[in-house]
């Protein structure tokens, strides 16, 4: 079971990037996301493996922000999406990246995953406000994060996007062995009068 | 006294016995000690426990009662014997007392209302009126939460429906306690919905033992299977989850991942909200709030945070938070049993994101066994005690001599288990049994198939409430179809040791005649309530509370099979929950519906309950009772298994006591 978070500004087209990548479907309506909404995509194929992904889809409005700390915790992968015909929206990734490290802090913040969207590239060039060169660049500085552009309406780049999303995951979740050996004996001293076991 | 210590929440009065436990008296010289088990009780509490129906001090009673309950009074003491009126006016006057925040605005003459509420006015109010149904509908540890469901409280806030007509008729009166009633003896619709065994009646595809999620792999993606799937899932009574503080998820009862995940999420994101300190009180809250207890519709929600896991009992049986929450206990122990405490802990440490059903293997059998357990009624949960087999003393005294003597010097438990119900059980001095340990021993023999094989089995194996921190090791035989013997030891490399042991045992069983008992005890299950004169009755619980142990009598020829174990056992709980309502003295409580009528009765000693043909009369039905109450009583060393001490020998029996100093072992 792996744990996707999706954050990125409002009306950027999260719900809708999970919307085609789980169900295939797509609305040209918009409906801003209340709290957070969750999806599960199961039988997600990772080289041989079967992975069920639990995909967090959070509202990108700033009043929602309060859910914070505890909804974060956990996460194997974050997922930020920006539109690429609003440079606010892609501005603004640089401080979803911090505010997730802030509150999930993850064990090791260097190595955790992201994956940056920038999403509606089906909308004409003319409106485009982000340049492919510049958010590589962001992706680049900020420890070679995978980055996509992608179209939710289109379904171009959706599945691709979500397998590295998965992978990542995936070895965020292994990242670290745990041992199996936590037998802790118990020492019981039965002819010890004041014993007790060790508690 | 006790073999078993009291579990940790209880009375003022158990927590005296659980502090006597742990700090035995200096005064108490060796000889005594080596008889006398750790649980030495202070004179006080010994009195308390030993004496079972000892009546309330009438004083008491005469101060409770105001005038206005008169009339109540003389029906009262016709319906019932003497010594138990002064516990059913109790039960009327803190009946009708404030249970909560809720019905503390309705009149401060409340008594009299209630008293005279008629029949019909009873049945007609639509309203949550009666002291159960108007608990609180959310419980956390702070006042914000309770902003958050001011909606659903103000719909619970309509007072008690008040008419001042009519004979106030006891049946009525008492039986709007667990319901509302319509005068046709009908059950109505209220508060509590209408899962209460009607409404699983006829209900065969959406009953608490359908476990389709067997089945659920195996049907086809398309949509509509999909969305049947998603409408049995929800149309479950009874949910269990567990899940990490991340959301994802550890045990479900049903469902399959991609119905269960979402659910998770919002389970956790509810978790999590409380967690956090609002803006108003943020000043002022140091302590983490925590969600415990809300309800949709008539669906509660129980939740309970353990750090790092959150575990969720869901239930349309109109289940108490308590009673949800003692069954969350003990998913938590048997979910411990399985990985301790202290895994649990490291593995989370520093990586939230961790899945824990990597680490959980074969456990989820147990989890799952449990849950069906509980969602169909569990007694010894509900209770919260354990059964003993019934035994004569000097038979139990043979099986215990039998283990003693095969015993060796790793073993820390020896019990002997038969069907579910305790025969026996040996342990050193110094350490002591729970309850909840002990129903996670007989929840893994008995309620699957795991160990059935008449084979040995070897496991590892955390009793939580004796040490959550490491495993002891089970040596576990079946040495007859329903009946195993479990040694346990804190030494890993015991296997040999008690295997050795093992067959020791079981060849003193055979010299000294021990099996035919035991065979004997599976075959009769347990006793009739006509064996002990009380034909009437059909079916009964008695708990006694110093022992942490309960007795009942077969459920058969009344309640022969699942399904009306199961109703039966419904009723129990809206019995148990009405007793044990917080800030009500309830203690008697009579019910009458559909078929059965009822009578509970709870003390500081022990706690009954007889179920009876609606036939019966009230009278009868108290008369049952206390035949009951004086049987218990003479039987108490045959049902239950006191005075154990660290051998379970009885201590009146100097033969036994010398024979055990001249053994000079365990102490």
């Amino acid at each position: 079971m792996l744990k996707v978070i999706i954050l990125g500004d409002s009306g950027v087209g999260k719900t809708s990037l999970m919307q085609q990548y789980v169900s295939k479907k797509f609305s040209n309506q918009y409906k801003a996301t209340i709290g957070a909404d969750f999806l599960t995509k199961q039988d997600v194929r990772v080289d041989d493996r079967n992975v069920t992904m639990q995909l967090w889809d959070t509202a990108g409005q700033e009043r929602f922000q309060s859910l914070g700390v505890a909804f974060y915790r956990g996460a194997d992968c974050c997922v930020l999406v920006y539109d690429v015909n609003n440079a606010k929206s892609f501005e603004a990734l640089d401080s979803w990246r911090d505010e997730f490290l802030i509150q999930a802090s993850p064990r090791d913040p260097e190595s955790f995953p992201f994956v940056v969207l920038g999403n509606k590239i089906d909308v004409e060039e003319s409106k485009r406000a982000v340049s492919q060169k510049r958010a590589l660049a962001f992706c680049q500085a900020k420890g070679n994060i995978p980055y996509f552009e992608t179209s939710a309406k289109e379904a171009i780049n959706v599945d691709q996007a979500f397998e590295v999303i998965a992978r990542n995951a995936l070895v965020q979740e292994e990242s670290e062995e745990y041992s199996s050996d936590f037998s802790d004996p118990i020492n019981i001293h039965l002819d010890n009068d004041r014993g007790g076991c060790c508690s | 006294m006790a073999v078993f210590s009291p579990p940790q929440v209880l009375d003022d009065r158990q927590q005296l016995a659980v502090t006597a436990a742990t700090e035995p008296p200096v005064l108490v010289n060796e000889a005594s000690l080596a008889v006398v088990d750790d649980y030495i009780l202070s004179q006080e509490s010994i009195e308390q426990f030993s004496r079972p129906g000892s009546p309330v001090p009438l004083e008491r009673t005469a101060t409770l009662p105001p005038p206005q309950i008169a009339p109540d009074l003389v029906g009262l003491s016709k319906a019932f014997p003497i010594r138990l009126q002064s516990r059913a006016t109790t039960a009327l006057s803190s009946y009708s007392a404030p249970s909560n925040a809720t019905s503390a605005g309705s009149a401060p003459n409340s008594v009299a209302s209630t008293a005279t509420n008629s029949a019909l006015s009873t049945a007609v109010s639509t309203s949550p009126a009666s002291s159960v149904s108007s608990a609180p509908t959310v419980n956390t540890d702070s006042k914000k939460s309770l902003k958050l469901i001011s909606k659903t409280k103000s719909r619970s806030r309509i007072p008690p429906a008040i008419s001042s007509v009519g004979s106030p008729d006891i049946k009525s009166l008492l039986g709007k306690i667990l319901k509302n009633y319509d005068p046709f003896g009908r059950p109505y619709t209220s508060t509590y919905n209408n899962a209460f065994i009607d409404a699983d009646m006829d209900d065969d595809s959406i009953t608490v033992f359908d476990d389709y999620s067997v089945d659920a792999e195996s049907t086809g993606g398309d949509q509509d299977d999909e969305d049947g799937e998603m409408d049995r899932f929800l149309a479950q009574k009874k949910q269990y989850f567990i899940l990490s503080f991340a959301g994802k998820p550890i045990f479900s009862m049903h469902g399959s991942d991609d119905l269960i995940s979402a659910h998770m999420g919002i389970i956790q994101a509810l978790a999590a909200g409380f967690e956090q300190p609002s803006e108003e009180n943020f000043a002022t809250e140091t302590v983490p709030d925590q969600l415990r207890f809300f309800t949709a519709g008539t669906t509660t929600f129980a939740v309970s945070v353990e750090d790092p896991l959150i575990l969720v009992a869901i239930s349309k049986l109109g289940e108490t938070e308590g009673q949800l929450r003692t069954q969350l206990d003990a998913l938590h122990t048997q979910l411990l049993s399985a990985l301790t405490k202290a895994q649990i802990v490291k593995v989370f440490k520093g990586r939230t994101n961790f899945d824990l059903r990597k680490l959980l293997g074969g456990a989820e059998t147990f989890l799952r066994a449990l849950t069906r357990e509980m969602a169909f009624g569990s007694p010894a949960i509900l209770l919260n005690a354990i059964e003993c087999v019934r035994l004569r003393n000097s038979v139990r005294d043979r099986i215990n001599l039998a283990l003693l003597k095969g015993r060796t010097a790793s073993l820390l438990y020896g019990l002997v288990v038969a069907d579910g119900r305790l025969v026996s059980v040996i342990r050193p001095k110094k350490h002591s049994l729970h309850p909840p340990d002990l129903q996670v021993i007989f929840s893994m023999l008995f309620h699957n198939n795991t160990f059935h094989d008449g084979r040995e089995h070897w496991i590892p194996i955390c009793l939580p409430k004796f040490n959550n921190r490491g495993f002891l090791h089970a040596y576990i035989v079946f040495f007859r179809p329903k009946v195993a013997l479990v040694l346990i030891s804190a030494n890993k490399d015991s296997f040999y040791e008690l295997r050795k042991s093992k067959e020791d045992i079981l060849e003193n069983f055979e010299q000294e005649n021990c099996f035919a008992p035991i065979d004997l005890a599976v075959k009769l299950v347990r006793y009739r309530t006509a064996d002990i004169g009380v034909p009437a009755i059909q079916h009964f619980l008695y708990k006694s509370r110093g022992n942490v142990q309960f007795t009942m009598p077969n459920f058969e020829p009344h309640f022969p099979d699942r399904k009306s174990q199961h109703e039966l056992m419904l009723l129990y709980r809206r019995l148990h929950a009405a007793i044990h309502t917080r800030h009500t003295h309830l203690k008697v409580l009579y019910v009458s519906r559909g078929n059965w009528v009822a009578l509970a009765w709870a003390t500081h000693s022990f706690e009954v309950y007889c179920v009876a043909g609606a036939a019966t009369s009230k009278a009868t039905l108290a008369q049952g009772m206390d035949t009951i109450i004086a049987w218990v009583k003479r039987e108490e060393s045959r049902l239950f298994i006191s005075n154990g001490a660290v051998s379970g020998l009885s201590f009146s029996t100097k033969e036994f006591f010398s024979s055990l100093t001249s053994l000079a072992i365990y102490t």
